[in-house]
């Protein structure tokens, strides 16, 4: 049982107000505090609480709004901002303190392909720049796991399951086939797959400009493909299109969870 | 945490909660706003009065002026109670910056602190302009001679008495943020109960003696009753025998419910943090 935690090196318990100092936290989807004063408001607001002296926070807001990309909002109330700006005050106030640990959850949760590409390159380049930084994301997009994250932590119902670099944690799998077949629905629907001898697990999408279901197959030897094939027709469903699939973070995670994000 | 940070954090928390209270329209709608929700409830007060007065056959100008002074000084007790008992919910549900908050050296007491200062300042703004108009309408456009002698006003008396009890209202702020941390079920109406309660027991329009005996007992225990009680005396009187009775008790309570509010807080924080509702949202 743990019974002691630290951050940074100070006891959360014990050093509480040493650990406030190096930490900071942005969710995804929310409102980026005060929407009736403006961007630099709001920095300079949280600057104040971090107690950062006024010249040096001017500086430092200065800099996040040129790096976040804020300068055309810098004196617009922030309820103004669309959702892809409004988390970009978020990330530039998650950084007002410099934090050694930062906490990200969900970071680009409803965000544009563009701006949520923007935000990872931002995060990637913070840790980049100083290796002493540490970034904490939870997210459920695998994709933008694999690429900022240096270490995966894969958790399902509150414990860790597997903990390593994304190549680490696809190495778990390469001995492991992953296919993809589209079927037209199947009465009953396709949890008849994990008890399917040799699948590791399976995940489905459906596809309502076709009309079918696609389904992620991981199987622990190629040697299964069979008895899958065989499974979906003999429930009524019928083999489309059959591919292989490239190994990613998604497949380490229907292996270690067997089934895909709920 | 130290002294200085701590009332810097509660100096740019109070700076934050005026821009909130003035940002959100111009200037001459939001000093409207601060004058009519006051002044509407002077006018019901006063009109119920004069038709009280009229149906009696009887007008006591003595009366009028305790309800005015009652009316005018319960400003700062539902301005403020209004702010500090829906602060949680709105850094939860509305600006959802409780969580970032929280994590800063600062973290959430200072910020209650500052935002209740806002509270009083903008409240004091909303007497002035009140006192003003108020003592216009009735005085000058209705002929209710208000029995106030301007140079009998003990004002450092008043000084006083208007900031222990604003001392005692930011401390029931902080009780109330502590019930608000563990339920999401009182934000919008916990504010309305607690000035409901201080309406009828704090003296504000009638004395407590008027009470059943178990009330008046409670009406003894509330810092606004003496808050009010040192208001009018100050104002009435200006002589310190009439004033320090009711200031001492305001002290006392004051202490009273500081230790209390800051207790209850602390206990209600801790707790939220251990059932991890800390920022738990309502489904409103």
């Amino acid at each position: 049982m743990v019974t002691n935690a630290d951050v940074g090196g100070y006891d959360v318990v014990e050093e509480a107000p040493k650990v406030r100092r190096i930490i900071n936290l942005v969710s995804g989807g929310e409102t980026p505090g005060y929407g009736s004063i403006t961007t630099r408001e709001n920095l300079w607001f949280f600057s104040q609480l971090y107690g950062l002296p006024g010249d040096e926070a001017r500086k430092k807001i200065v800099s996040l709004i040129d790096e976040f990309g804020l300068t055309v909002y810098v004196n617009t109330r922030t309820h103004k901002l669309s959702t892809g700006y409004r988390q970009r005050l978020n990330l530039a106030r998650g950084f007002i303190n410099d934090p050694k640990v930062l906490f990200l959850d969900e970071p680009t949760l409803g965000l544009d392909v563009i701006t949520a590409k923007r935000i990872r390159e931002i995060i990637r380049s913070r840790v980049k720049d100083d290796s002493g930084r540490c970034i904490l994301i939870t997210t459920h997009y695998m994709v933008e796991a694999d690429e900022i994250c240096d270490r995966i932590a894969i958790i399902d119902r509150g414990r860790i399951i597997a903990l390593g670099t994304p190549a680490e944690l696809k190495r778990m799998v390469s001995t492991q086939s992953i296919v993809i077949l589209e079927t037209p629905p199947i009465q009953g629907g396709t949890s008849f797959l994990s008890s399917v001898e040799g699948v590791s697990g399976f995940s489905q999408a459906d596809e309502p400009s076709t009309g079918r279901i696609k389904l992620k197959v991981v199987l622990k030897d190629e040697s299964a493909l069979q008895s899958v094939l065989q499974s979906v027709t003999s429930k009524g469903g019928k083999i489309l299109t059959l591919s292989k699939s490239e190994h990613t973070l998604e497949d380490v995670y229907i292996a270690l969870v067997g089934k895909g994000f709920e | 945490m130290a002294v200085k940070p701590f009332l810097k954090s509660a100096w740019y928390s109070a700076w934050l909660g005026w821009k909130i209270e003035t940002n959100w329209t111009d200037p001459l709608t939001f000093a409207g706003y601060y004058l009519l929700r006051p002044f509407a409830g002077l006018l019901i007060v006063g009109f119920i009065f004069l038709i009280g007065s009229f149906a009696a056959g009887n007008m006591s100008t003595q009366y009028f002026t305790y309800l005015f002074l009652g009316q005018i000084s319960f400003i700062y007790v539902s301005q403020i109670t209004m702010v500090t008992g829906s602060l949680i919910h709105e850094e939860r549900s509305k600006y959802e910056t409780l969580r970032s908050l929280y994590v800063t050296p600062a973290s959430l007491r200072p910020y209650l602190l500052g935002r209740a200062l806002s509270a009083a300042f903008a409240s004091t703004v909303s007497m002035l302009l009140t006192l003003l108009l108020g003592t216009f309408v009735f005085s000058y456009a209705l002929g209710i001679r208000l029995e106030i002698d301007l140079l009998k006003v003990n004002y450092p008396a008043l000084g006083l008495s208007v900031l222990l009890g604003i001392a005692s209202l930011i401390s029931l702020g902080f009780l109330l943020s502590g019930i608000n941390l563990l339920s999401t079920k009182l934000q919008f109406t916990l504010s309305e109960y607690v000035s409901g309660i201080f309406f009828l027991l704090g003296d504000v329009i009638f004395p407590p003696s008027m009470l059943p005996g178990p009330l008046n007992l409670l009406s003894s225990a509330l810092p606004i009753t003496y808050y009010i009680r040192a208001v009018r005396a100050s104002v009435l009187s200006g002589v310190w025998d009439a004033i320090l009775p009711n200031m001492a008790m305001l002290l006392l309570l004051a202490i009273i419910i500081t230790v209390a509010g800051l207790l209850g807080f602390g206990a209600a924080e801790k707790r939220a943090k251990r059932l991890g509702i800390l920022d738990r949202k309502s489904e409103y």
